[in-house]
């Protein structure tokens, strides 16, 4: 028989065990929340951060509403007669090519000015994110200066840049969009006008793009972009009526 | 209820005959494709954010904001307080005001025998019904203002929402209604009507009613789906409405949304 009462034993070892025990604890609810916090998915990445290729695009135009509808007609084309479900719509920012930032409302007085862009956004039938947006800019110099920054690789993850199939000088890019999606986008300009469409594939969630992996996205919205004003196409598929 | 009744089948039948009018362009090759909501992405579940589900019914909190009415409240006070509030062209970009169809007094008085008694309004307003789109895409949103003679009022005027046998009734008279706007080339197959949620920020949440209609053209085989909404926010003594007609899919819910904020917004600024 022990002189120890059995209790007293395990009382004396007690404060030291549970010390380590929560000290273990702590560093694992830290460890969980820092993976969550720094995870591509959870929208506070450090490269979803504003850096210098970002900073120095211009900026659109600012103009009274009845100058967004011609913008809005000429965006809805893309896709037509409700072949897919719109779901969001309204003015964007030329930061939006980085930060995917959701379409702007319109303003509570009719009177207000608005940004110079009308952007539209669907679910295919697929389930691919397809979005399209016309950014209008002061001048020709200005919407050449924002197409080499928001086609380029900088400020962006995973990136890749190559030239597209159509429309003429239009420009494919891939990349880990801030929410964490795979996403082709091709980018074209015309005039002062700058044109984006994207999509992000249904299911292509994750840390990194696939080899190949966007090759049915980029023919699919490559295809599409013939359809925006101003695109000129000279070689069409089938399927699609050029603008 | 009866004034809200009358603006839908004023709205569906409206929308019935562009009906005919988009169907009679369209080749079966249109149609192939229908617009079913596939599963979300990261990005489309972003922007869904803020939103209720079209079966959010009348169970969810509702926080009405708490207005102050310091005068008494008189029918040109009304008018001018849905003057500032109602939507106008400059919110819809690519739309245009179309004209409204007439009233039908037989209409109106079908609508009365509809489950709760008549709320008389002090009075309001309603701006014109604003289309946009062409073909399929076309689709038709308005609004409107009806002041009561206090918030207890206005509760009891939406609650037909939490009533069946007032959807019942709606139904009836709707198909009744529009049926009779529709042309012989246009066939209406069915008509559904059920309750409908808007979330519009942190507490709030607009209510209404959804009208699905099954549209036909005779002898062709093409049917397309016919969605019209109409939503009521309550705020203070006042209702704000929206209306919403589209074909193949209803108009999109952050669109409803933001409208709606957009109203309420505007009501803050111009005081009852």
């Amino acid at each position: 028989m022990s002189d120890q009462h059995p209790d007293q034993g395990a009382k004396r070892g007690r404060p030291g065990r549970r010390r380590a025990v929560g000290l273990g604890v702590l560093v694992g609810i830290i460890a969980g929340l820092l993976a969550y916090l720094l995870a591509p998915g959870s929208g506070l990445s450090p490269q979803v951060a504003p850096c210098a290729g970002q900073n120095g695009a211009p900026e659109v135009g600012r103009v009274g509403p009845s100058a967004l509808s011609g913008l809005r007609e000429g965006v809805a084309r893309v896709l037509p007669q409700r072949v897919a479900r719109l779901y969001e719509e309204g003015t964007v920012l030329a930061a939006s090519a980085w930060t995917d930032e959701e379409p702007a409302p319109p303003a509570v007085s009719p009177k207000s000015l608005r940004p110079d862009s009308y952007e539209m956004r669907w679910w295919a039938p697929n389930g691919d994110d397809v979005v399209a947006d016309v950014l209008v800019f002061a001048d020709v110099a200005s919407a050449t200066r924002y197409l080499e920054a928001a086609s380029s690789t900088r400020c962006r993850l995973k990136a890749s840049r190559l030239n597209a199939s159509s429309p003429p000088l239009a420009r494919n890019l891939s990349w880990l969009n801030p929410d964490g999606a795979a996403q082709a986008d091709v980018y074209f300009a015309r005039g002062p006008r700058v044109y984006r469409l994207a999509d992000a594939p249904a299911g292509q969630r994750g840390l990194e793009i696939g080899s190949g992996s966007l090759s049915r996205a980029f023919a699919t919205i490559d295809a599409l972009a013939c359809l925006l004003p101003g695109a000129h196409c000279t070689r069409v598929s089938k399927s699609v009526t050029p603008a | 209820m009866s004034r809200r009744l009358e603006r839908l089948t004023q709205t569906g039948g409206a929308a019935v005959l562009a009906a005919s009018i988009a169907l009679s362009g369209c080749g079966r090759a249109d149609l192939k494709r229908s617009a079913t909501a596939p599963a979300r992405s990261a990005r489309a579940a972003r922007g869904e954010r803020g939103t209720a589900g079209p079966d959010a019914g009348p169970g969810a909190k509702q926080l009405a904001p708490r207005v102050a009415v310091p005068l008494p409240l008189t029918a040109a006070r009304a008018a001018s307080f849905a003057s500032a509030v109602t939507l106008s062209r400059a919110d819809l970009p690519g739309s245009a005001p179309s004209p409204r169809s007439k009233r039908n007094p037989s209409e109106e008085r079908e609508a009365a025998k509809c489950g709760a008694r008549e709320t008389k309004a002090i009075g309001g307003g309603r701006s014109p019904d604003f289309q946009r789109g062409k073909g399929l895409d076309r689709e038709s949103i308005s609004s409107g203002v009806d002041v009561l003679s206090d918030a207890s009022a206005v509760k009891g005027d939406l609650a037909y929402t939490a009533s069946r046998a007032g959807l019942t009734c709606y139904a009836k008279v709707l198909t009744k209604s529009i049926r009779g706007e529709a042309d012989t080339s246009v066939r209406i197959l069915g008509l559904h009507v059920a309750t409908l949620g808007v979330g519009i920020g942190p507490g709030q949440q607009a209510r209404g009613i959804r009208i699905t209609a099954r549209v036909g053209i005779a002898g062709s085989g093409i049917t397309v789906r016919l969605f019209v909404d109409a939503l009521s926010l309550p705020y203070g003594p006042a209702e704000l409405d929206l209306y919403t007609t589209s074909f193949v899919q209803p108009v999109a819910e952050r669109t409803a949304s933001e409208l709606l904020t957009l109203l309420s917004e505007r009501a803050r600024l111009h005081p009852l």
